[in-house]
């Protein structure tokens, strides 16, 4: 299934096909989609010459991670990858927490730790009550149980 | 786990906050509570920090008196404590040979158990004993929060309490020796030293043999210490002297591999230097008594680092934050104790040369 683009280059760049849980399909050059492990598997197991179902991924989502493998399979430089990481991931929370389940239904390693890390930076210096409000966790201590956790490190609510 | 994200990635993203931030975690609710507290999470917490750990930062353990005042506490009955001062709490272990002893110890790793060890060597005093004696050997584990006694080869190793063993490749190191009697008879014995290696995985003592002109020289002047990632080194040090040897073991374990590597000169010096520890580009001593120094051979630099300790009473050791003790239900919290306040100066000193490896302003 030679594409047309191939012929200015002597190899096949292989395209897969990729489907969001909304339907919308993205084609990917391989060796960028294959940077997520999930991927990869559906494709050894006979879905590249398809389209490849990612039912975890809408696609607002999908067109970000892949925005984001076209640009690791570029070759940029490390400095240049580094600024536009630092980009990539300075979003808003609910797109953070989008990309970060993406990533790891995915499984890119590389960038659910960078997504991770991203979220880390966002927890430190942040109160419990904050913490808690970012991630929609609620308090399931009861006040006693609170208080005495507080109270063993006092030291570190400081 | 309720909330916006799964508990595997929660987990991913509480692997990357420092202690400090995880202790105020804990308060979140009941499920990260149990999650930054469990075994696991502490050990790939730690290992994520040792895996992160570029500068190869070292603590520095020195006992000092506040304003002229020592405390004298616990001075004659022997106990440990095993600290984390990053998260303020320690463990203190009770332990089970009583009586005065001569004995050393050294604290390691199992990395097949995931535990760590308090090793003892007990010998009843004095030395004249320990020639009749079998010294008795026993470990700590905390996991278990017990000892155990180990079973060892009737041997009589010695070595001196002021020597820090040296931990790698999951093995303490010490300088030890051992007296034996030359042919004319009992008033010419002669020391004959050796490092004594004990395996915190099989449990099991090993000897490495030394380079033959330090086979039998006084064993106080030998000190063992980590070379590198994976060797040994041994500073030889003398009375009121410049000279400082630095014999190598540049394949761990081949006693031909031995090799002195630098010869160095270290200003005038009132005392016995004594090597702290060994750094990519060069040791850290302690000179004149109790003032601690880095010295960088390659450049003939020496820092003086304005501390000081008891002599004597300066350890060093390699560095790595972690949550280690947090699960214990036993270790005692002091963070919030005011007579706690000569521990938590400890702990500043400690973050105060933690930042200090970390700036490369001393060869550290």
């Amino acid at each position: 299934m030679a594409s047309s683009e191939s012929t200015t280059t002597s190899t096949t760049t292989k395209v897969l096909r990729l489907k969001s849980s909304d339907n919308e399909i993205f084609g990917v050059e391989e060796k960028a989609a294959l940077q997520s492990e999930t991927i990869k598997s559906l494709a050894e197991d006979g879905y590249s010459e398809d389209v490849i179902p990612l039912f975890n991924v809408e696609k607002k989502t999908l067109a970000k991670i892949v925005e984001w493998l076209n640009k690791h399979a570029s070759g940029s430089s490390k400095e240049e990858l580094k600024r536009w990481d630092a980009d990539f991931v300075d979003v808003d929370k609910d797109v953070l927490y989008d990309l970060l389940l993406a990533s790891n239904y995915l499984n890119i390693e590389v960038l659910l730790h960078q997504l991770a890390q991203k979220v880390a930076d966002m927890i430190k210096g942040k109160k419990p009550e904050e913490i808690r409000q970012l991630f929609g966790i609620k308090n399931d201590f009861t006040p006693e149980e609170e208080a005495e956790i507080r109270r063993e490190n006092a030291w570190a609510f400081e | 786990m309720s909330g916006y994200l799964p508990e595997e990635v929660m987990q991913e993203i509480l692997l990357r906050l420092p202690t400090r931030t995880l202790l105020k975690c804990t308060s979140v609710c009941k499920s990260w509570y149990s999650l930054i507290k469990s075994r696991a999470f502490i050990a790939d917490h730690r290992d994520r920090s040792i895996f992160l750990a570029k500068h190869d930062p070292v603590y520095l353990l020195r006992t000092f008196s506040r304003e002229g005042k020592r405390k004298e506490i616990a001075r004659h009955t022997l106990a440990f404590i095993i600290w984390n001062p990053l998260i303020k709490k320690y463990s203190y272990v009770e332990p089970r040979i009583h009586g005065p002893t001569y004995s050393f110890i050294g604290f390691g790793y199992d990395h097949l158990r995931d535990d760590y060890k308090l090793m003892r060597m007990a010998n009843f005093i004095g030395l004249d004993a320990c020639e009749k004696d079998i010294p008795r050997v026993e470990l700590y584990l905390l996991n278990e929060g017990s000892w155990r006694s180990i079973a060892h080869e009737a041997e009589r190793y010695m070595s001196f309490e002021i020597l820090s063993p040296a931990f790698v490749n999951g093995v303490l190191h010490w300088t030890a020796f051992e007296i034996r009697d030359q042919d004319g008879g009992e008033e010419s014995s002669d020391t004959y030293n050796f490092v004594l290696g004990f395996d915190m995985i099989d449990e099991a003592f090993c000897k490495i043999l030394l380079p033959s002109s330090l086979v039998n020289l006084m064993p106080v002047f030998l000190s063992v210490l980590a070379y590198k990632e994976s060797s040994i080194a041994l500073c030889q040090t003398s009375f009121n002297s410049e000279l400082i040897h630095v014999w190598v073991m540049k394949e761990y374990g081949v006693v031909e591999s031995w090799i002195m590597i630098s010869l160095i000169i270290t200003p005038q010096v009132e005392d016995i230097p004594r090597a702290l520890t060994f750094r990519k580009e060069g040791l850290l001593l302690e000179l004149n008594h109790g003032w601690i120094f880095s010295w960088d051979p390659s450049r003939q630099l020496l820092g003086d680092l304005a501390l000081w300790g008891e002599p004597m009473k300066t350890f060093v050791g390699s560095y790595v934050e972690s949550l280690v003790l947090l699960d214990r239900a036993n270790a005692t919290s002091y963070g919030n104790d005011s007579n706690a306040q000569e521990a938590s100066e400890a702990a500043s000193e400690l973050s105060r040369i933690s930042q200090l490896s970390k700036r490369r302003r001393f060869p550290i």
